[in-house]
């Protein structure tokens, strides 16, 4: 019997696992050189990046993920005062993320900057992501 | 006396009143609560719910992965507080309480909501916007037209009668 209950567990703690890992792996998200030859790489500068355009942000993309070390354990709420607010979304609303680029129409990507959470709500990593459309 | 071992299936198997008990996770429930640590920007509530509920709530969000796919058909891309926002909400909404009950659908919308640090403009356009994706599932499930290539349309008809909270409207794409 305890067999069978730890196997139904095993199964339980499996599809949790795949849904995990479907999650991980999906969407595409750029390495640092494509960010960088896709929108060049002009320093991050705070107040132009809060009050930019998509443009704007997006030229400060590959500077952003350069100062990984400087964000890591930021609160959230800091990262609003220091971004302004989030306007992307990835897999959550409660991730912060800005975009950097809008398909304008069936064909085109969408972009976005992705600050990852720890469980603690503190910032763990940046990445480029394509919001849409695998 | 000697051991013997003999074969057994569960063909006698009774469980009656201790079925509750028996069919318990045999994982404590801190592991599977370290396991939501898989999932990224969980609430509290969420991980809670997570360790509680696992394989519901996997199907939950595979909703919710669904709801934002669904929405992108329209948006060309997922926002914050706009119009995609919405969709996203209210898609997931009805998703869910025609897959997994109203009752649980509100709790986990509700435990999504739980995030100490969101905004309380932003709490308060998601609820309401779950609020009319749940309507709208009731709905349909009672009148038997609930069918997922008729959630989208169903969207854009409330979103013409404004009945969604938009804290920043999108601009023409």
């Amino acid at each position: 019997m305890k067999k069978l209950f730890l196997a139904l567990s095993l199964l339980m703690v499996g599809s949790l696992g795949i849904a995990a890992s479907t999650h991980f792996w999906r969407g595409t998200v750029l390495k640092e050189t494509q960010v960088k030859e896709k929108w060049g790489a002009e320093p991050f500068l705070e107040k132009n990046f809060k009050n930019g355009s998509m443009s704007q942000r997006a030229k400060m993309a590959y500077s952003l993920l350069q100062m990984k070390k400087e964000f890591k354990g930021l609160s959230v709420p800091n990262l609003r005062k220091k971004l302004g607010s989030p306007d992307g979304y990835y897999f959550s609303d409660t991730i912060p993320a800005y975009m950097i680029a809008q398909a304008q129409k069936k064909g085109e990507d969408s972009w976005q900057i992705v600050f990852m959470i720890d469980k603690d709500r503190k910032v763990k990593d940046i990445f480029v992501h394509k919001n849409c459309c695998d | 006396m000697d051991c013997a071992m003999a074969p057994t299936d569960m063909g006698s198997f009774e469980c009656s009143n201790q079925c509750d008990e028996l069919c318990k996770s045999t994982y404590p429930p801190s592991y599977l609560f370290s396991l939501s640590e898989l999932y990224p920007g969980l609430t509290d509530a969420e991980r809670a719910l997570v360790a509680a509920e696992p394989a519901k709530m996997v199907q939950a969000y595979k909703l919710s992965w669904k709801a934002e796919d669904l929405c992108n058909k329209i948006y060309l891309s997922s926002r914050l507080n706009d119009e995609s926002d919405a969709c996203r909400h209210f898609v997931w909404s009805s998703l869910l309480v025609n897959d997994v009950g109203e009752d649980f659908s509100k709790r986990v919308l509700n435990a999504h909501e739980q995030a100490k640090d969101q905004p309380e403009d932003q709490k308060e356009m998601d609820s309401h916007n779950n609020e009319v994706g749940l309507k709208a599932a009731k709905s349909m499930i009672k009148s038997k037209t609930f069918f997922e290539d008729r959630l989208l349309g169903e969207f854009e008809k409330h979103l013409k009668k404004k009945d969604f909270i938009i804290l920043k409207e999108r601009k023409a794409q």
